[in-house]
């Protein structure tokens, strides 16, 4: 079904909206949740509690890319009940999140200084854009999916040795691209 | 900024990169994986030599998605767009008057081909206007920048590819000293649009109306006249609108240099608005990645040319190497003119063969022998696809050995151990269903294979915990000799026993009972698994573009068939 048809059943406030929007979206928003969370409950919970906030959101929006809109939305959530978990320390072992190696783009502190997060976020995407099809694809399967790397290096035929120096790289040219545009993070 | 506000700073990225994701997302890692711990046992000195003088390869050429105006590039179906396209009808009524007609009962048609007006007779009924596709190259024009920006080099010394930029920072340093933002640009869009007069199936490889998914459906217009030298006599309706087609030329080129392109290079003749290419052309490249030299720069014209190196040990011209002693040095040009419209490409350098100013077709032709691993050449009944261009080629066989064969028995072009195995063939216990193997670059052993197997795997093995989310299954090597092994191309020094192999499976957190396996590796380095399957892929690559490394690979294909369990 066409994301516009999907829409106009969130508008007109038909229930079988959800069901549409979870057999086109749903694999891929459970996927990153998953990949976030590592608990199935916790998955599905916040995979329910994206749908019932785009419920809410329809209308009055129409988002112009529903999978997107809704990703996001769930990706937030996870990301939520992450740092919750985190907290309560219900986390188990190691973080699923590509923290370590992030911390070679970001300063890490607390305390940054005022930036424009509008200017910010289209220089990433101006960068994004300027990457070859394969590393952005590499890049955002890692920071935005939170893939892991041995499941992108699966994915994208190549073993996790190159697939982490194609990532340390690219974190390298973006923070050197953001840095020539005066951002620091 | 911390770790976790970036994360949460890219939840907001544009929206088309995350569209991208979901697309993605059909195809994501099979869920089990198995490798053949061959590391150990791969002689890698033949793929040094060669790799060292690793080609520019325009190859991968696919294009989709976005269209250009002059020097600003637009998505599909943007206001802008449109309101550009219907400006620019003008242009394009001039520039293809000669060539289009527009009634399709029309059974010939005349086309400018070394002044010679030439009769076309049409087959079929082409497809209506709606049926059309925008030309769009934008994938084509990533792959050539990327080929520009990165080059795949082999590191003898820490035995893996990498990823160099030879001459990007020199060539970069060339583009800044014109002051000309737009010459790059220029470039390397003239380089992609080169693709489609150099090899006609760039033009295939668009993405066609679902109507147009055959070529059986599509209409012909065949030559009575006799063939001429590299254009086949039969042109296909590709579905096209010619005048998009020459519009992004006339953005790129000059006027003079789009006619002379037409002229020297009719792969494309234009009939009912549409264009029409032959399926088979000739083969030349531009060079995008060499080193490029400034030889003259002035407010009207730049020129630079295109810097190639050949050497005895060379396949052909290629970059620079110091292994090769005095190399002959090919320079080949590009000039660009300053236009009413702003900078157009009045000449792209062209480089296989020949020092044509625009290549001629006297470029080097691949060879047309399609040889298999086992030095045999492909029959044409097995022979799936080929690209005239690149020699790639596909094949409806793969070559296998029984787990643990002394490697020194197969060398290459000797049969050996060799078993060769189609669908419907029995291996073992296994009933081959389908077998398939891509010799991507055969000149450099570049190759994939697969074949699906049916038949009952049942093994067990040792599993560890490789990362956060998958587990590492090292299989019993009794269990191991059920299974073939893909054999890598191998040259005399390969004389490691591989007795102590021992195939893998990585098993990711979403293959039902992996998180059993998990748990149960909290508290412990390693447990026992058993794991059953009836039906499964097994998979061999091996590809300078990949930097893979002659791994054995099975993806079970029934996921929620197979059991998984822990043994004692």
């Amino acid at each position: 079904m066409e994301d516009n048809e999907i829409i106009e059943m969130f508008w007109s406030r038909q229930e079988k909206a959800i069901k549409e929007l979870a057999a086109k979206y749903g694999n891929y928003c459970k996927t990153v949740a998953g990949n976030i969370l590592r608990n199935s409950l916790d998955s599905e919970e916040c995979v329910n509690d994206g749908y019932f906030a785009v419920w809410n959101s329809i209308p009055p929006k129409k988002p112009k890319s529903l999978g997107a809109y809704t990703a996001k939305i769930v990706r937030n959530k996870a990301l939520d009940l992450y740092n919750k978990n985190a907290a309560s320390k219900r986390g188990k072992g190691e973080s699923p999140l590509p923290l370590n190696e992030l911390s070679d783009l970001v300063s890490g502190s607390d305390t940054e200084r005022e930036v424009d997060r509008n200017e910010l976020l289209r220089a990433i995407n101006s960068f994004l854009d300027s990457l070859p099809k394969k590393t952005r694809q590499i890049f955002t399967g890692r920071y935005f999916s939170c893939r892991s790397i041995s499941e992108l290096a699966a994915k994208f035929q190549t073993n996790e040795h190159n697939l982490n120096v194609i990532l340390s790289r690219t974190r390298q040219k973006l923070k050197q691209y953001l840095y020539e545009r005066g951002f620091e993070l | 900024m911390t770790e976790k506000e970036f994360l949460r700073l890219f939840n907001d990225i544009d929206n088309k990169f995350v569209d991208e994701e979901i697309k993605e997302e059909g195809e994501i890692m099979p869920p089990v994986m198995v490798k053949k711990a061959a590391e150990k046992g791969f002689s890698w000195g033949r793929f040094a030599g060669i790799a060292a003088a690793s080609v520019i390869v325009l190859g991968g050429l696919f294009a989709a998605g976005v269209y250009f105006r002059g020097n600003n590039f637009y998505p599909q179906g943007t206001e802008t767009d449109t309101k550009d396209a219907a400006e620019s009808t003008s242009t394009l009524a001039e520039a293809s008057e000669e060539f289009i007609t527009t009634e399709p009962e029309e059974t010939g048609i005349r086309v400018n081909i070394e002044g010679d007006p030439r009769e076309f007779v049409l087959t079929g009924n082409p497809h209506s206007a709606e049926d059309f596709v925008d030309f769009g190259y934008e994938d084509i024009y990533e792959n050539i920048c990327s080929n520009y920006a990165t080059h795949v080099r082999w590191d003898p010394e820490n035995l893996t590819q990498t990823e160099v930029n030879r001459y990007m920072e020199k060539n970069d340093a060339m583009f800044d000293s014109l002051d000309e933002p737009e010459i790059r640009e220029l470039y390397l869009r003239a380089s992609a649009l080169w693709s489609f007069f150099k090899d006609t199936e760039a033009m295939s490889r668009l993405s066609f109306n679902e109507s147009y998914s055959s070529d059986d459906d599509k209409a012909r217009l065949k030559t009575p006249s006799d063939r001429i030298e590299g254009i086949d006599d039969e042109y296909v309706e590709m579905g096209v609108k010619s005048d998009q087609f020459l519009n992004a030329l006339y953005d790129v080129f000059s006027e003079e240099a789009v006619e002379e392109l037409r002229e020297k290079f009719p792969w494309y003749v234009f009939y009912n608005g549409e264009v029409w290419c032959p399926l088979v052309s000739g083969a030349i490249g531009t060079g995008v990645g060499a080193e490029l030299e400034l030889t003259k720069h002035t407010d009207t014209e730049i020129e630079f040319k295109t810097v190639l190196y050949k050497g005895e040990d060379f396949y052909g011209t290629t970059e620079y190497s110091e292994e090769v002693e005095n190399p002959e040095v090919y320079k080949y040009n590009n000039r660009f003119v300053k236009t009413e419209k702003g900078w157009r490409v009045a000449e792209i350098a062209t480089t296989s063969g020949s020092t044509h100013e625009w290549g001629g077709y006297s470029g080097e032709q691949q060879s047309e022998d399609k040889i298999l691993m086992d030095g045999s050449a492909a029959s044409d009944d097995e022979i799936l696809s080929y690209d005239p261009d690149t020699g790639a080629f596909t094949v409806n066989s793969c070559f296998v050995v029984p787990f643990s064969t002394v490697n020194k028995n197969r060398v290459e072009g000797e049969k050996g151990d060799w078993i060769k195995l189609k669908a419907g063939d029995a291996y073992g216990g296994y009933t081959v269903e389908k077998a398939e193997t891509i010799y991507s670059d055969p000149t450099w052993g570049d190759y994939r294979a697969e074949v699906t197997l049916s038949g009952k795997l049942s093994c067990t093995g040792t599993a560890r915990v490789l990362d956060e989310q998958v587990v590492e299954l090292v299989l019993d090597e009794e269990d191991c000799k059920n299974l073939m092994g893909f054999a890598p191309y191998m040259d005399q020094d390969f004389s490691e026993t591989p007795s102590q192999d021992r195939i893998y499976m990585w098993i990711t957190y979403k293959t039902k009972d992996c998180q059993k396996v998990l748990d149960a590796l909290k508290d412990k380095d390693e447990v026992r698994v058993k794991l059953d399957t009836d039906h499964f892929i097994l998979k061999y690559v091996y590809g300078s573009e990949y930097g893979y490394d002659g791994r054995t690979l099975i993806n079970s294909v029934n996921l929620n068939e197979h059991t998984l369990e822990i043994v004692e």
